[in-house]
Formats: structure tokens, sequence, C-alpha cells
């Protein structure tokens, strides 16, 4: 039956009824009548024989209808009206719940794509990855790809397998549904006359088909694509296909180079679809046939003994695990031995399988502590938010005292009451999901992107039904969790008690108020913990600023480029970039151009250790950290010297071989002597036949290398082209006062005029690059921050609402104390002393737990310890003032009370 | 008659019972269970409504409006075959109660 139906019979229903009690009564009235009885006397007799005839037509009703449904919707419209009454207060209320729970659901999104989320393939589930326990016992020329901790036992495992062994694993092991086989590696791309990096993967033909992944448009590889005879083809990633071919259809077909040779794009993934490697972009997949064995010497396809393959396979369903794994062992094992058979002491390992539903990467274990962190913060900013709606309902429920005491005495249930009252709480705080949905969006994305150094991770954070199920979740538990106390104690009282006139309420006014005030507490402790942690991000942030970097940051734009991606090696390879140097600085407003094999500020360093001829034998060897660089890059950063010269154009190829050296060098290797002309060697003992030995030709003041964090370190300085036996890819440094807009396309003709698959990345500011280099210390000082105001200001409106609260209640008495002569700074100190000793128990309760729980922020800090004193007085003052101004409002208004006023109100 | 002044389904069991020996409207039924009870329930007449509502829902009993003998307009309640099948449980139901708390009441006559 339609619901259009049930009503119209619904309401034939009513009609009945309503008419048959009406009949009833008129039938008892003519009875009563005809006895004699006078009309009006029969008419008052019929009714009281017959009861309440609205509560029967009523509950005859209800008889019909969903009940609770209709009350639920009574409700609803009920505190919808009580909500738009107190515009403030809904405000503050629902205000308050976005951001907690707006915060909670971004971190959640985050964490369900970072660490929970299947990979969008088919049946997830039955991916299993194939890994075995590292030992160096196992027999191998070569092994690389990734070692890990096995999500499982928590033993060191490696995931890479030889490429015959993985055709045997293939072929071999009818436990499985296919096994495929892949490997990652960065690639030059060249593809609308820019060469840039890619991320790609090489992948078995069966690749798609075992996961079941259908490309967007054009086609998968296939098993026939993995050929070595057949032509090379890619299919690319979503995001690739957007970032880098603006989403243009017609790449479809053409030929892109990677790594310089022309391979034909075939098709496009789906946006969600990453591979296996989750939270890494991928952005192209090529056949494993067309590896290019020039860029790792260990990628053979034929030898056994380069293990270098990742496997992973879907199981069939109800296929045994076990009797799997104990093949796989045994294939392995006759793959060893086709290479080391009969070799002494030599270890075959055990084949793992472990779950792939989530995909292969350790990118999902390394964010546990700016999790933790964030969750912590959020979680508080969410009770927070509960404990100051609760106070704030308390009051209100308390205000409307008098109504629920009449309405329990004209005989509503106090279940009903308390279902009313929780009915508001939970309308509030869905109010408040659902602006918390809104917020959580940026919130997440501002997240995503601020992670790490400035790198967007790929994780799958949509708002889904997953997100939508917590955060309803969350809306409901706290709908509850700040509704209980105040529905329970407004319902608590007898009808009598709250009848009486209010005056008469000053006896257990404060009583009833110790619960708003172990609220306030509680908050003023939660408050203190973020402020805390806010405080020691802001000085983390403040120090890193603050620090002196040795080096000017400012007109300088830096890009990584790698001629050895172009074929280019050793001398021709540095010729390359001198060739590049020179025409950069052959550009107008171009002050000056210079290059080292590491930027600056980029987290990446090269070091090794240095040998003295002259000094007596040391041990362990004096160790250094090693800047390769053009003769201009110290005066091109501003890195002055000190003593001797700077590195110079005649220190080329064939001069003696010349170094500049920093001021922690000669601190430390030269205390006490004159360092200029000093002989090294850049080599461990005994020293390498082919190690020269250099001279140091002066010295330079100490400059940050690879981190702001980290002090300056032994460096040494030397001429790339003096030693190009390892030169690979380096980082130009262009300083000059023109934006960076209009230098960028510059650079890149200059380099494209020198060879078009030379890749030019990276392209920033040195500034940007140190900024990226502080993205978590920025995420983490900006949202605790944010999170930490919002709690104080939260705290604050709790403690005002409160002592406003118990102002109104307390006129009278406070009315009868100033009229018997109480001074009004008397009653102003009476009721800020109240909200003092309020927020100091939350204070003595907050700085021991601020304490303890700060102290996982530890390794994210700088500069400024978990337990600073001067950042806990600092939130202890910020509390307290902002807690006095709440407290002072209301208390002056007490302390204006006139005696008459007070009378009044009785 | 109040609820609470009787035991859950007690007036439903009456108003079965009346109803078997014909059909009747609601002011009638009321008349016929306070004279059967010779007062001895306590009668607030209103609340058989509500429970005849609950056996129109149930199916035990059919409604339909007629005119009666003093040319009034009623609503004529008749027991259903499935009120019938509930009369005999719920008889049955409370004979059985009546013994048992009769043997709980005088132990020596069982």
């Amino acid at each position: 039956m339609s619901w259009l139906q049930n009503l119209t019979r619904r309401r034939a229903l009513e009609r009945d009824l309503v008419e048959e009690i009406d009949s009833h009564i008129e039938e008892r009235i003519a009875e009563l009548r005809e006895s004699g009885v006078p009309l009006a006397e029969a008419r008052n007799r019929a009714r009281r024989e017959f009861g309440n005839a609205t509560r029967m037509a009523e509950e005859g009703r209800a008889v019909w209808t969903w009940a609770w449904l209709e009350q639920l919707a009574q409700d609803l419209r009920y505190s919808l009206r009580t909500l738009r009454r107190a515009p403030a207060f809904t405000a503050v209320a629902i205000l308050s719940l976005a951001f907690g729970i707006g915060g909670n659901t971004a971190v959640f999104s985050l964490l369900d794509g970072v660490m929970l989320k299947n990979l969008p393939v088919t049946n997830p589930e039955q991916l299993r990855i194939l890994t075995w326990p590292r030992d160096k016992g196992v027999p191998m020329d070569n092994h690389s790809g990734y070692t890990v901790k096995h999500p499982i036992t928590g033993q060191l495992v490696s995931g890479s397998f030889s490429y015959p062994a993985y055709l045997s694993f293939r072929d071999h092991v009818p436990e499985f549904d296919g096994l495929v086989g892949f490997t990652s590696a960065q690639f030059t791309v060249t593809a609308n006359s820019v060469t840039d990096y890619g991320s790609g993967e090489y992948v078995s033909g069966n690749y798609f088909a075992v996961l079941g992944s259908r490309p967007l448009i054009g086609r998968a590889i296939a098993p026939s694509d993995d050929g070595a005879s057949q032509p090379a083809v890619a299919v690319l990633a979503y995001r690739y296909w957007s970032r880098r071919f603006q989403l243009n259809p017609t790449v479809l077909g053409s030929q892109i180079a990677i790594n310089r040779r022309p391979v034909t794009v075939i098709g496009i993934m789906p946006p969600l679809f990453q591979g296996l490697g989750a939270g890494r972009e991928r952005d192209f997949f090529i056949p494993l046939a067309h590896l290019d064995v020039e860029a790792s010497p260990y990628w053979s396809r034929a030898r056994a003994d380069t293990w270098w393959v990742q496997v992973f396979g879907r199981l069939r369903p109800g296929a045994s695990e076990a009797a799997a794994a104990a093949k796989l062992t045994a294939l392995l094992g006759q793959s060893i031995d086709s290479y080391a058979g009969g070799e002494a002491g030599i270890k075959k390992p055990t084949v793992l399988l472990s779950p792939g539903a989530r995909g292969v990467g350790a990118s999902r274990g390394g964010f546990a502590t700016p999790f933790y962190i964030l969750g912590g913060t959020v979680c508080l900013v969410l009770l927070i938010a509960c404990m100051n709606l609760a106070n704030l309902l308390l009051a209100r429920a308390a205000a409307r005292q008098r109504e629920i005491a009449i309405r329990l005495s004209i005989g509503a249930s106090r279940w009903r009451l308390i279902r009313q009252l929780f009915t508001e709480s939970v309308l509030l705080s869905g109010l408040g999901g659902l602006a918390g949905l809104l917020l959580s969006s940026p919130l997440t994305e501002f997240l995503l992107r601020n992670q790490g150094e400035g790198e967007s991770l790929a994780f799958d954070v949509r708002l889904d039904v997953r997100t939508l199920a917590f955060t309803f979740g969350v809306s409901l538990l706290a709908g509850l969790a700040f509704g209980i106390a105040p529905a329970w104690r407004a319902t608590r009282l007898g009808s009598g008690g709250a009848l009486r006139a209010p005056g008469t309420a000053i006896t257990h006014s404060r009583a009833r108020l110790r619960f708003h005030w172990l609220l306030i507490s509680a908050q003023v402790a939660f408050s203190l913990i973020l402020l805390v942690t806010a405080g020691l991000f802001a000085r983390t942030l403040a120090g890193l600023a603050s620090v002196d970097l040795g080096f000017q940051t400012r007109n300088i734009l830096t890009f990584r480029t790698d001629g050895s991606r172009g074929g280019y090696k050793g001398a021709a390879l540095a010729n390359i970039y001198g060739r590049l140097l020179t025409s950069l600085q052959a550009v107008p407003g171009v002050e000056s151009a210079a290059l080292s094999q590491e930027g600056l500020i980029t987290n990446s360093e090269s070091d090794g250790v240095v040998y003295f001829p002259a000094h007596p034998q040391q041990s362990p060897q004096p160790h250094t950290f090693e800047m390769d660089c053009s003769d201009s890059f110290l005066s091109a950063v501003r890195i002055p010297i000190l003593r001797g010269r700077d590195l110079a154009r005649s220190d080329g190829p064939g001069a003696p071989m010349v170094a500049v050296i920093n001021e922690s060098f000669r601190k430390q290797y030269f205390p006490n002597e004159d360092p200029i002309g000093k002989i090294f060697y850049r080599s461990a003992l005994p020293l390498r036949a082919d190690a020269k030995p250099i001279e140091i030709v002066g010295v330079a003041r100490d400059a940050h290398y690879y981190s702001v964090r980290e002090a300056p370190e032994p460096t040494i300085y030397i001429d790339y082209r003096q030693n190009t036996k390892y030169l690979g890819s380096v980082v130009f440094a262009i300083r000059s006062p023109l934006p960076p807009g209009s230098l960028t396309p510059v650079v890149r003709r200059a380099a494209a005029a020198i060879d078009p698959t030379i890749p030019i990345v990276d392209v920033r500011t040195e500034e940007e690059q140190i900024r990226r280099t502080l993205g978590s210390e920025r995420l983490f000082a900006s949202l605790v921050t944010m999170f930490g105001l919002l709690a104080t200001l939260l705290a604050a409106i709790g403690l005002y609402g409160v002592l406003a609260y118990a102002v109104s209640r307390r006129t009278a008495e406070i009315g009868i104390r100033i009229a018997l002569g109480a001074s009004r700074s008397n009653v102003l100190w009476q009721m800020i002393r109240g909200s003092l000793l309020t927020v100091l128990v939350g204070l003595a309760a907050g700085i021991p737990a601020a304490l303890a729980l700060t102290r996982i922020t530890r390794s994210l800090l700088f500069g400024v310890e978990p337990g600073d004193l001067g950042t806990l007085l600092t939130a202890c003052v910020i509390l307290l003032t902002v807690s006095a101004a709440a407290a002072w409002i209301p208390a002056r208004r007490a302390a204006r009370i006139q005696p008459t006023q007070a009378l009044r109100y009785e | 008659m109040k609820e609470n002044s009787l035991f859950p389904g007690a007036l439903e069991m009456m108003v079965l019972q009346i109803l078997r020996s014909g059909p009747l409207h609601g002011y009638v039924l009321v008349q016929i269970i306070k004279r059967n009870s010779n007062d001895l329930l306590e009668v607030e007449e209103g609340s058989l409504y509500p429970a005849l509502q609950r056996m129109l829902k149930l199916g035990w009993v059919k409604a339909e409006w007629k005119i009666s003998e003093s040319n009034r307009r009623v609503r004529v309640y008749r027991i259903t075959p499935a009120g019938r099948k509930q009369l005999e449980r719920k008889v049955s139901a409370f004979d059985r109660m009546l013994q048992g708390i009769a043997k709980v009441m005088r132990p020596s006559e069982s």
C-alpha cells in the first residue's frame, strides 16, 4: 500500500473514531435524559463516565500510526523552533561542532585513504604480495627493490625476485589466477618539446588482466605487448595525463619519448588507478619486455642472480595459501640452485604471502607520529566542543526547568522528555556534522598537500560512504555525549521542586553549579594541552625562520637537471653542464649562474671520509660533507670566503685539484694551524689507487647544506669538472632579480637549445624550496594553533555562559546582599573568584597532561623542548586572561544589580 | 475501567467473549461489561475505544456503520474467525493461570 493510500485510510479511521466517541456520549446523554436527569447534568455525567475523550481518541489513533516516528517529527519541529529562538547559542554550537567533527572527518578520511582503504581493483582481498625474509646467506649478485617490515610478523622482508624466478612462479603455481611482475623507476619523458621526469612501472603483460583494471580510454597492456619484438607501448595514469597533457585525448596513439626511446601511448587509466604502489604516484606503465637495460646493469631478464622484480598474485578462491607458498618456496630454491647450486653455506628463503589488498609501499607506515598528533588534536577539539555544549545545554535546561516541570506534572513521561531533549542535542550535532563535512574536504586537501616536502600524495581521500558513515557516527555520538547529562539532570527533579518561586532556588544553586565548573575545568585543561602544542610549533617555526642559513636565499631560482639521462657521461656531461652555465650567464638580467651536485636545503647531501697525510693516523677517519659545484657557486649563493681564495675558472679538469673548506672543517681538523695549502685525499684507507691529493685553497663561512634544522658540519667545495667520474644530476642556481615566472621559459629554452632530451625539473625559487622542506612544521603550527585558539575561545564561551547563568540565577541573592551592605567590589570579587578557581583547577590538571602528551612532538620540534617553561607559562597566561575577560562581563553585571531589581525579580 | 486495574488483554478478552453472541456497538458493549461485572471493575468507558482500535488492527473484529433501533448512527463490531481463535487461546491461558493461582493460594486442595 502506498503511503498516500495509507494516509487517506488513516484519515478515515480517525474520523470514524471521533464520530464513534461522540455518538457514545450522545447516547449516554439521551439515556440519562430519559431517566429524568436535566441536560446540563446529563452532559457532565456522560463526559465524566467516559473519561478523557481526547486522550482516548489519541490512544486509538496511536494504534494505527508509527507513534514514535510522529513523535520524532514533532520533537524535531519543536527542537528546530527552540534552536531558532536562540540563534547565538545555535551558531556557537554548530560552529564548534563543525570544527570538531570536520577535523575528525578530515583526519579520518586521510587515515582511511592512507592506511585502511583497499586498492581500487577487482576483489582486492584476493591479492597476495610475495616476499621473503632477508638473510645475508641468500646468494645473489645484486638485490634492488624494497625491504620492509612484514606487516604481520614484523621481520625484515624483501619483495624482489629474479625475472627467471618470476617466470617459473607464473607458470607453475595453479593456486594463483595469475602472478604479475613489476618494478618501478624514474624515467625521462620527452613530449610537447619538454623533457622532465616521470615515475613509471615496468609491468608484465598480464598486469592489468590480473588486477581486473580497465582503462578509461584506449586499451590496457596485454600479454601480447610483453615481447621484445613488439612495438613499445605505454599506458598513462590519469593524473599524469591531466598534469602533463592537460587531458588532451589526442595523446592517445601518439608517440612520446621515454628514456629517449619512442613509445606509443595506447591507453589511459581511470583517475583512481595508481597501480600497486599505494600513495606513490605512478605516471605510466610499460611492458617489462621494453626494460631499458642501460638504465640499470642489474635489470636482466636472463640472469637468475639479480633480484629486482616485485611479484604480486591473485589467489584463486578456495585455493590453499600454504600450498601455494610451499610451491613458490620450492621454485625459488630451484632457481637459486640454477646459479649457486652446491655452494657451501647458502640459504634458500621461504616465500611468504601477505595480503595485498592495500598495495605495496613503504609510504603507508611513515605517517604514524603526525597522525597521532593530528588525531589527538582533533579529538581534543571535539571533546572540548562537546563539553562546552553540555555545559551550555545544562544551563539552558535549568532555565527551562519550569517548562519541564509543568510538562512532567501534567503527565508527560520522563522518557518522553529525555527523548525530546536528546532530539535537540542530536539535531545540533547533526547540523554540526553537516557543516563539518563541508569543512573537511578543504582541510583534507590542505593536509595532503602539506605533507612532507610539498609533494602531493596520491591517496584516494574522496568523500565516500565510509567517511560519511564515520561523520554520521561521530555526530550521533557527540550529540549523545553532550546531550546525556543535560537531559538527565533536567528531568530528574520532581515536578514539585522547580515549580517553587525562583528565589528559593538560591539554596541549591551552588551544588548544581559544581558540575558546570567541573566541565569548565576540564575544558581549560584540554585547551591548555592544545595551546602548549600550538606554542611549541609556533616557536619551532619561528626558530626555523630565524636560522641564519649562511647564504642568501633571495633572488635565487633553482632547477634540477640530469644530462646523464640524455646519454652523456663523465667529461662530456661536465661539458654539457658548462655550456648550459655559460648560456644562462649570458641571459640579460642574470647576475650569476652556478650548479652544484646537491641543491641547498633539499634534504639530500653527499658525504665521505678524508685522509690528511700530514696528520698522525686518525681513527675513525675524518668525515666531511662534500659539495661538487661550479666555481661560481659560492659567490652566486653569497657564501663569503674568509681566508684564501674561491674556486676559479682555472681549476679545471687538467689543473691540480683544489678545495675550499668551510669554517667547521677548519675548526675541526685544523684547530691550531692555517689550513691554506694543506693537502688531503678523498678516500677511505688504504688510499684508492686513483685518489688524488687535493690542496686547500680557501676557507668559506659556514652555511647550511641540506636542511634548516641541522647546523653546518665540515664541508668541502670542489670544482665539479675535477671530479666527473660520478657526475650525475645537478641543481642549477641562478641569481637574478627577474621574477621567476619570466626566467623559467628562458631557462627551458637555453637547455633545449643544447639538448632537448635533457630534463629540467623542480623549477622553483630557493625560498620556495626552503618552505617546502618545512612543510610538516608549517602544517602542524598552523593547524594546532588554529585548533588551540578555537579551544580557548570555546572554554571562554563556556565560562561566560555558566557565569552569566549563575548571575541570573542568583540575582535575588546578590540583590539581598547588596541591600544588606555588601560592597560592589566584594560581589565582583566573589563572582570572579569562583571562575578563577575553576580555571586554576583546570590549569593544575592540564599542566602535567600537557607535559606528558607534548613529548610525542619532540621529533618535530626545533629550538624548543617539549617541556618548555616559557611556552607553558604563555599558554597559562593566555588562558587566564581570556577566562578573566569572559568572567568579567557577567561578574560586573552581578555587581551592578540593584536591590530593587532583585525584589522585582521576586 | 482503568487499564491498570485489569491484567493486560483482559478487556480484549471480555469484548471478544461478549461479541461471540452477536454484533454490538461500543455503547452497548460498555453497558454489558459494566452490568456483568456488577460494577466491580472500575469503569472508564472511553478506554474501550483504544482497545477496539487495537483489535480492529489485529483483525479480531470488524466494524461497520449501521442505524440502531433507536435510529442512531452507530458503529457495530462483529467478531472474526481470527478473533474467535484468539479468544479460545486467551481463555484457556486464562484458565491455566487461574488454576495456577488457586494452587498457590490454597495448596491443600490440590
